[in-house]
């Protein structure tokens, strides 16, 4: 590094410039970016007061020279860069040499380093002297926004500005394995992550070793690297979603996206993965001086960026469980070892990752239907519970799947109609059933043009029942037309299993059930519907156990 | 009906075992979805037979009339679900039924019960088409029971396609046919009418309203009187005391007879009962393939086989006489099993026209019915 000087003002000017401490957690970002940039191995969080009352981070990295610190505090002062040139391949998480600068103007800051130590107060440098002689660089600030008190007021509760500190030690926790991050707000541990390089560990560390042990490794891909969930484990929110690239955590609604079309037709609606994905691309095809929180990027070329992500994330999920019930939530009762009751947290905790090893459902024990309740759920018994089955959700997957292989092995099975019918389409979808004439046929939907705009269907898959021809061809060309040319087709067959599937509230005799039943369980993905409604709820016998209290 | 309500205090007595089989039947006519709320009522009405039971929901409408000694004439309406569900737990013994006019209370005195139920005023009840002067024409009961029934279940329920959500019910010579598809497959019947003379007529009579006749017209005796209205908008069905009405269904029914086979090339003649057991034994196996199960015909053996990957597969063979060429065609199991159950002859006559032709299905040797089935198109292995 050559040191920290000003930057050139024209170099100044080129940077996105703007405000970046807006509340505690933006601090804590900075500082320990900081530390990331100094190489440190080891970084200490410690956070009292939500961060109003004192944040304080030290590393063991490089340090900063005694003399420079000062210097270190001015804006526009960096070892990062020093010429325009070097914006355009920037591979520190900093570079714009305000962070410090921005940081001290609106709180009491003391920081140690090489065994100098410095105070500033609103910007002011008070003291500048001797300090610790400690590896690293130990900063700690307090009072933050004291001398700013419309910023004061903008914070939100205590809880939720933890939390966004929380949030942004984890990714960085998360994408930098190697180094070893220790979070405590108000002296309690809140994030401890190893250290050792392993990333499995260290989403141990942040999203509990259950989840961490339904991650997925993205491994031998070129580009991307990180962890993706089982389609299984899954949450409410896109939070758990930690995109990055070369380490440095980003917003990018269309990778996001990408993510998520990789789980399609494997969550329920509403549903996001968990994940951890670092683009490893070379800096001078990202430019990463889009936004002064450095949180917003430009890829030169994103469509390479979109497939390498969907390539990764699609051979990661190949390796998942093809199906699987709600796994069993841990007894919040269980004991440990010293007799006491430990909370549900605690007692996982305490349990090693490689011992929360799921079993899969046991394969060829089938489900016993039971009956039909309320307008179209199935209840059955299995070996695990009882199972309740969405009619309709089930019949859509296993007629979608049987669909996707016909499509697959070009082997169709259609049913030629006796009187062929004709129905009136939009231009739109006209176009739609000629673009995709092979595939539709494939499928078994065979139609002609019958005039400017109208169709005649010749024949139509051999599971749809006679009457809803009209409505399913209807419903098959809309999604056709409406869907980006790669998924097109699977949006097609999804259309067209859900428009020939038992309909929510068409009673099924015993014997319909047992075979609706059986073929879900051969079904692959059978978790949720094409549209990614769940098809089925498991009641564990344990679950019965404990609500019943039997086993005590 | 004659008399103001106001002035009515209607009182008869009937037996509420009579009453109560009556009134379950009538309440079928009534749309558990209706936004009238005076079409969850039944109109009570005394007449010269006894007591008529009317309900309707604008589409179809059913008329039931019981005997009753009317003591006082009158009417109103009541609500169908409690009076159906009252009477049905009353001990048969003499009920009398008794309308305060000017409260519209009804009361019911049976053994040990006295209930009065509130009920709404006849004049409000829509005054359903009458049989008018239309043209007439009579069928045997049973046989228009039979035929709806091998008919009906061929009809779709595509709201998109009304015209075929009905039975074509055609006057011709003579006859009556009554005609049924979804596009899938076609079930033809006919019947001789009597007193049709020269009438010809065409109309589409909803499935779901001739789906009623067999319950409604139950325990009458002989002969079907059925009337089609002069403006050419509503049938009626009558026999006895028993009266089902519909609404026609407006529109061009589609020319059915363009795809009867009218060649084939292997003619299967086979028992019907053994021939129904083995298409619901092999088409459990027809899973993977929606149902789909195959047919060999080979020189005095037919042979019916499906497979699905993971269960298995089930070939059954069974003798028959065989005419013409072999050959191996696909169905919807569904389909066949469909017609095999209403077809009502031991024997049944299968004509085929090679594999992607029509079939057609009928009892052997005769003209009056007959079901056409569309093949399903496989991947021959
Ligand atoms: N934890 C640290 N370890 C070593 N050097 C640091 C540390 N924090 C800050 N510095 C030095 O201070 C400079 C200014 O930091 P900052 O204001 O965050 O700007 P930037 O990170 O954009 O360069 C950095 O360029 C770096 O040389
Ligand atoms: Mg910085």
């Amino acid at each position: 590094m050559s040191g920290i000087h000003r930057l050139q003002q024209e170099v100044a000017d080129a940077i996105a410039a703007g405000e970046v401490i807006e509340r505690p957690a933006s601090v804590v970002k900075e500082l320990v970016e900081n530390a990331l940039d100094a190489d440190a191995r080891r970084i200490t969080v410690e956070v009292r007061g939500a961060g109003r009352t004192s944040i304080r981070v030290s590393d063991d990295g490089a340090g900063i020279v005694a003399d420079e610190l000062p210097l270190a505090f001015m804006r526009h002062a960096t070892s990062k860069v020093s010429t325009l040139a070097d914006l355009h391949g920037i591979t520190s998480l900093g570079f714009r040499g305000e962070a410090l600068a921005s940081i001290a103007a609106v709180a009491d800051v003391t920081c140690a380093s090489g065994g100098a130590q410095i105070h500033l107060r609103a910007g002011e440098a008070l003291e500048h002297g001797s300090g610790p002689l400690l590896p690293g660089v130990n900063i700690e600030v307090t009072d933050l926004f004291a001398n700013v008190p419309a910023r004061l007021k903008f914070l939100k509760s205590d809880a939720t500005e933890v939390a966004a500190i929380r949030d942004v030690v984890s990714a960085l926790a998360l994408l930098h394995p190697h180094v070893k991050f220790h979070l405590t707000v108000d002296g309690r541990l809140s994030v401890g992550s190893g250290g050792d390089g392993d990333r499995r560990r260290a989403s141990a560390a942040v999203h509990g070793p259950t989840v961490a042990a339904e991650m997925l490794e993205i491994v031998g891909l070129p580009l991307v690297s990180g962890l993706v969930s089982q389609p299984r484990v899954s949450r409410g929110t896109r939070d758990w979603i930690v995109l990055a690239v070369n380490g440095r955590p980003i917003m990018s609604r269309t990778l996001v996206f990408a993510l998520e079309e990789c789980y399609q037709g494997r969550l329920e609606r509403g549903r996001h993965p968990i994940a951890v994905l670092d683009i490893g691309i070379d800096p001078e095809l990202v430019d990463v001086n889009v936004h002064p929180s450095k949180r917003e990027v430009r890829f030169r070329d994103e469509n390479t960026v979109f497939a390498a992500v969907q390539r990764a994330v699609r051979a990661a999920l190949g390796g998942s469980e093809p199906f699987f019930y709600r796994a069993a939530p841990p007894s919040p009762l269980e004991r440990n070892q010293t007799g006491q009751l430990a909370t549900a947290h605690e007692a996982w905790s305490s349990v090693a990752v490689q011992d929360l090893v799921v079993e899969p459902a046991p394969a060829g024990v089938p489900l016993r239907p039971l009956g039909q309740v309320g307008p179209g759920y199935l209840v059955a018994e299995g070996p695990q519970g009882v199972v309740l089955v969405d009619q309709h959700a089930a019949h859509e997957r296993i007629l979608y799947n049987r669909l996707l292989a016909r499509l697959r092995e070009g082997r169709g099975m259609s049913q030629p109609l006796l009187m062929p019918a004709a129905i009136d389409v939009e231009p739109a979808l006209m176009a739609a059933a000629a673009d995709h004439e092979a595939a539709l046929s494939a499928l078994g939907l065979e139609l002609v043009e019958f005039g400017p705009r109208s169709l005649r269907i010749l024949a139509v898959p051999a599971e749809m029942p006679a009457s809803r021809a009209t409505k399913a061809v209807q419903e098959t060309l809309s999604a056709l037309s409406e869907s980006r040319s790669d998924e097109a087709v699977e949006k097609a067959a999804a259309a067209l299993a859900c428009h020939s599937a038992v309909r929510f509230g068409d009673v099924l005799d015993l014997s319909e059930q047992r075979r609706l039943l059986s073929d879900l369980e051969l079904a692959d993905e059978a978790v949720t519907c094409p549209h990614g409604r769940p098809t089925r709820l498991l009641i564990e016998w344990q679950e019965l156990t404990r609500h019943f209290r039997r086993n005590y | 009906m004659n008399a103001k309500a106001i002035a009515t205090q209607m009182k008869v007595t009937c037996r509420p075992s009579v009453l109560s089989q009556a009134l379950q039947v009538v309440s079928r006519a009534i749309s558990s979805r209706t936004t009238l709320p005076i079409l969850n009522n039944i109109l009570i009405e005394t007449t010269a037979e006894g007591l008529a039971l009317t309900a309707t929901n604008l589409e179809i409408g059913i008329r039931k009339v019981v005997p009753a000694e009317v003591a006082m004439e009158g009417s109103t309406t009541a609500p169908a679900r409690l009076l159906t569900d009252f009477v049905s737990t009353l001990p048969d013994q003499d009920l009398e039924l008794s309308l305060d006019g000017a409260t519209q209370s009804l009361g019911l005195r049976c053994a040990r019960f006295d209930t009065h139920i509130k009920c709404i005023e006849a004049e409000e009840f829509p005054p359903g088409p009458r049989p008018d002067e239309g043209d007439r024409l009579e069928v045997p009961l049973d046989e228009l029971v039979k035929a709806v029934e091998q008919t009906q279940m061929a009809a779709s329920t595509d709201e998109a396609r009304p015209v075929l959500t009905g039975v074509l019910v055609q006057v011709q010579a003579g006859n009556l046919t009554l005609a049924a598809t979804d596009g899938h497959r076609l079930a033809v019947r006919k019947l001789p009418a009597q007193g049709a003379g020269d009438l010809e007529a065409s109309l589409i009579v909803p499935a779901r309203a001739l789906a009623e006749l067999a319950r409604v017209l139950k325990g009458e005796p002989g002969r079907v009187e059925i009337i089609i209205s002069k403006a050419r908008n509503q049938i009626f069905f009558k026999a006895g005391n028993s009266e089902l009405t519909s609404r026609l269904i407006d529109g061009k029914y589609p020319n059915y007879s363009q795809v009867i086979p009218s060649k084939s090339s292997t003619t299967v003649r086979v028992p019907t009962a053994e021939l129904t057991q083995t298409v619901r034994a092999v088409s459990l196996f027809a899973r993977d393939s929606a149902n789909v199960i195959r047919v060999k015909a080979t020189s005095g053996a037919v042979t019916l086989s499906a497979t699905t990957n993971e269960v298995g597969d089930s070939k059954a063979e069974m003798s028959a006489e065989v005419e013409g060429s072999e050959i191996q065609i696909a169905f919807n199991a569904r389909y066949v099993l469909d017609a095999l159950g209403v077809i009502g002859e031991d024997e049944v006559e299968l004509l085929f026209d090679g594999p992607l032709s029509p079939g057609l299905l009928r009892p052997p040797g005769k003209e009056h019915y007959l079901y056409v089935i569309m093949p399903v198109r496989v991947a021959m292995s």
